[in-house]
C-alpha cells in the first residue's frame, strides 16, 4: 500500500506508452526514499530517481487523496504471463509494482480517478485498457502460494541495521507511550479525541532489549539448524550462505528458506530445467532415489521408466517455467492452447458471402522478454457453407492450405506448425476445415531484441462451397509483440 | 462435392488477393485523435459519489461504449457483452480503517480483461491469491 503520485523504474518502450494514444512521458526527479536503503535493491540506488508524474496529488500532498497500492516485486515475473511496467514512490520497497500485468489483469496502483491524473497519466490509462484487452480470457498461470527466494536478500539487508532499528523502536515506543500517558491523564478532566481514545484503548508499547531483539530477528528469519550452526553474533556467515546457495533454495511450511540438498548435490539450480535432465539421467542408477525426489518435488508428473520421463520433458521443454511464487515447481505453459484461446477472444467482423474467409494474426503473449518463446497464431474463419482444404487426395485439383513463417532477423522458428484436426470430406484422402482453423507456431524471440517486433506469416488457401470455388488466395500478415529486456 | 472451378488452372493460377484482408491483430486502432477506440468498457464503482462518473465521463471521450456497474455487486456475469472491465471503487479512509467497500466475489475461473485500480482493484486479485497482491 501507500503508493504516491509518481512512477519510477518505468519501461518507456512498453506498449501502453506507445499507443493507441501517444504518451508524452515528462521526466522529473525525486529523492530516493531513505527507507529504500533497507532493501537489497535499494542499497546501490542513486540519490535521485527518474520519475514520471501519474497523478497530480497523493495522500501525502492532499487530504482528499487516499493511498495508492503496490504489489510485491520479488517473483512477480517468474511466470511468463506477468510483466512489471513501472514501480512508484511508495512506503514499501524499491521493486514494488505500481503498474503491471498478470494474465488478463492489469494492476493500476495509482489512486486518482481521471480528473486527478496528469495528461500523460490519462493517456497511458486509456492505452492500458486497450492493451489488457489483448489478454482477455488468459487466467493467471500460477496461484501465489509461496515467497520468492530473493526476498531473503531483503531480510539480510535489514539484518545489517539491527542496532539502529532497535534504537529507533525504543524511541518510537517512548514517544507513543508519552502520548498515551498524556491521554490517560486527560481523560480524567475532559473528553478524549478519537486518536486519544485509540491510544488509551491498548496497552503501552514494550520494546525488548537489544539482545532479545536480535535473537527474535534470527529466529524469525532463519531455520533452526542454520542458527545452531552459524549462531546469532554475526550476520556475515548468513549473507555468504544465502548468496552462495540462492539457486538451491526452497521455502518451507515453517516460513524459512532452506537449501535443497538434492539440487545442490547435482550442482544445478532447482529453477534450471537442466536439473530435470540430470534427475532423469540418474534414474535406475546410483542416484536413482535423488533423481526421483527431484522429479516428484519439482514437477506434477509421475512416470515409471526413464524413457517416459525423457519423452515428457522433451515434449514440453520449451513450455516449461519454474515459479517460486507458485510453490517452487515447474509448470507447463500450454502456449498453443493459450494462443488459440486468445485469438478466439478477439472481436473481429465475421466472414460472410462477400468475404467468405477472413484471416487474423496474433502473437501470444503480446509482450515477452527477449529470448523467450512466443506463439504466432493464424486464424482462418469461414462463412457458413464454405470450406478450405487441409489435405487433398492425390490428383485432386484443390490446393491444401500452406503456411510459411516470415520472421525478423534473429527470431528462431521452433518446431512445426501446429494444425487443428480437420473433417473428412466425401472424397477419400481429402480433409477440410469448416467454420474455423487456428494454426500456431512457436517462435523464439531474438536475444538482443527490444521494443516492438512483428512476426509474420503467409497463408495460402482456397475456399469452396457446394457449388463454387473461389480462386486460390494468399494472405500475408503478422502481429506485433512487445519485447522486453 | 460438385465444385464449379472459377479459376482456369487452379494450381498454376496466380495467387489473387481477392478474398481476405490480412489483419494485424493489435489494439483497436484510432485513426485520429478524435476517433474513439472500438471497445466496450465497463466501469465499476460505488453507487454514491463522483468517482465512477469521473471515470465513465473520461472514458466516453476515448471508447465507443462505456457502461457503469456496482463494484460491490459485480460478478463475472456482469462482464458479458463487455470487452474490458475497470474494477475500481472509491477508498474512504477513516481512523484505523482503510475504507474499502465490500469487495465483489468473482468466480474462480474469472479471466476477463480487467484493469484493477488502486486498492479496490488490488484487493480483488489479492483475495484470489494472485501475484497482484496488497503489499
Amino acid at each position: 500500500m501507500c503508493l504516491h503520485h509518481s512512477a519510477h523504474g518505468v519501461a518507456p518502450d512498453h506498449e501502453i506508452f506507445q499507443g493507441p494514444l501517444s504518451v508524452d512521458l515528462q521526466w522529473a526527479t525525486a529523492e530516493t526514499p531513505p527507507h529504500y536503503r533497507r532493501f537489497a535493491l535499494g542499497a546501490d540506488l542513486p540519490d535521485e530517481l527518474r520519475t514520471w508524474r501519474v497523478d497530480f496529488e497523493s495522500y501525502k500532498t492532499s487530504d482528499a487523496m487516499s493511498p495508492g497500492v503496490v504489489a510485491g516485486g520479488w517473483g512477480f515475473e517468474d511466470s511468463p504471463d506477468c510483466e512489471v511496467i513501472a514501480g512508484g514512490i511508495n512506503s514499501k520497497g524499491p521493486n514494488a509494482v505500481a503498474l503491471g500485468r498478470e494474465g488478463s489483469f492489469f494492476h493500476w496502483g495509482f489512486a486518482a480517478s481521471p480528473s486527478g491524473m496528469t495528461e500523460s497519466g490519462q493517456r497511458a490509462f486509456v492505452n492500458a485498457i486497450a492493451y489488457i484487452h489483448k489478454f482477455d480470457g488468459q487466467a493467471p498461470l500460477v496461484k501465489k502460494t509461496s515467497r520468492a527466494r530473493e526476498s531473503i536478500l531483503d531480510t539480510l539487508q535489514r539484518g545489517k541495521s539491527l542496532v539502529a532499528d532497535h534504537a529507533h523502536s525504543v524511541e518510537r515506543a517512548k514517544e507513543h507511550n508519552a502520548k498515551r500517558d498524556a491521554a490517560l491523564a486527560a481523560q480524567k478532566v475532559r473528553d478524549l479525541t478519537e486518536e486519544e481514545q485509540r491510544l488509551v484503548k491498548y496497552d503501552a508499547w514494550e520494546t525488548p532489549d537489544l539482545a532479545t531483539y536480535t535473537e527474535q530477528f534470527y529466529t524469525r528469519a532463519f531455520p533452526a539448524h542454520l542458527i545452531a550452526k552459524l549462531g546469532t553474533d554475526d550476520l556475515h556467515p548468513y549473507v555468504a550462505y544465502y548468496t552462495k546457495n540462492l539457486g538451491y533454495l526452497v521455502y518451507t511450511d515453517e516460513r524459512k528458506f532452506v537449501v535443497d540438498e538434492d539440487a545442490r548435490a547435482f550442482g544445478i539450480s532447482n529453477r534450471d530445467v537442466a536439473l530435470l535432465d540430470a534427475a532423469i539421467a540418474a534414474l535406475d542408477g546410483e542416484h536413482d532415489a535423488r533423481g526421483r525426489r527431484i522429479l516428484a518435488r519439482y514437477t506434477d508428473r509421475e512416470f515409471d521408466v526413464p524413457a517416459a520421463w525423457q519423452a515428457w520433458l522433451d515434449g514440453v521443454r520449451d513450455d516449461l517455467f519454474f515459479s517460486d511464487v507458485g510453490g517452487y515447481r515447474f509448470y507447463v505453459d500450454d502456449k498453443a492452447g493459450r494462443a488459440r484461446e486468445s485469438i478466439r477472444g478477439q472481436r473481429q467482423d465475421p466472414p460472410d458471402e462477400s468475404e467468405p474467409a477472413r484471416v487474423d494474426f496474433q502473437v501470444t503473449p503480446a509482450s515477452a522478454k527477449a529470448g523467450e518463446v512466443v506463439t504466432l497464431a493464424v486464424r482462418m474463419r469461414l462463412a457458413p457453407g464454405w470450406h478450405s482444404y487441409a489435405q487433398v487426395a492425390e490428383q485432386s485439383p484443390y490446393p491444401p492450405i500452406a503456411l510459411e513463417l516470415a520472421l525478423p532477423a534473429g527470431a528462431e522458428a521452433i518446431g512445426e506448425w501446429d494444425r487443428p484436426a480437420a473433417s473428412p470430406s466425401e472424397e477419400a484422402g481429402t480433409s477440410i476445415y469448416v467454420d474455423e482453423a487456428i494454426f500456431v507456431h512457436r517462435v523464439r524471440l531474438p536475444a538482443d531484441a527490444a521494443g516492438q517486433l512483428e512476426l509474420g506469416a503467409s497463408l495460402a488457401f482456397q475456399v469452396c462451397n457446394d457449388s463454387v470455388c473461389l480462386p486460390p488466395n494468399e494472405v500475408d500478415g503478422g502481429a506485433k509483440v512487445t519485447v522486453r529486456r | 462435392m460438385n465444385h464449379v472451378l472459377l479459376a482456369s488452372s487452379l494450381l498454376a493460377a496466380p495467387l489473387l488477393a481477392t478474398l481476405s484482408t490480412a489483419l494485424t491483430a493489435q489494439a483497436p486502432a484510432a485513426a485520429s485523435a478524435h476517433q474513439k477506440l472500438d471497445l466496450r468498457v465497463l466501469v465499476t464503482g460505488r453507487d454514491d459519489g463522483d468517482r465512477r462518473t469521473d471515470f465513465a465521463t473520461f472514458l466516453r471521450e476515448h471508447f465507443t461504449t462505456v457502461g457503469t456497474a456496482s463494484y460491490s455487486d459485480f460478478t463475472a456475469a456482469d462482464a458479458e457483452g463487455w470487452d474490458v472491465v475497470v474494477l475500481d471503487a472509491e477508498v474512504r479512509p477513516k481512523p484505523g480503517r482503510i475504507g474499502l467497500p465490500k469487495g465483489p466475489k468473482l468466480a474462480e475461473d474469472y479471466a476477463r480483461a480487467t484493469v484493477l485500480v488502486q486498492g479496490a482493484g488490488a484487493i480483488v486479485a489479492d483475495r484470489r491469491n494472485q501475484k497482484i497482491d496488497w503489499l
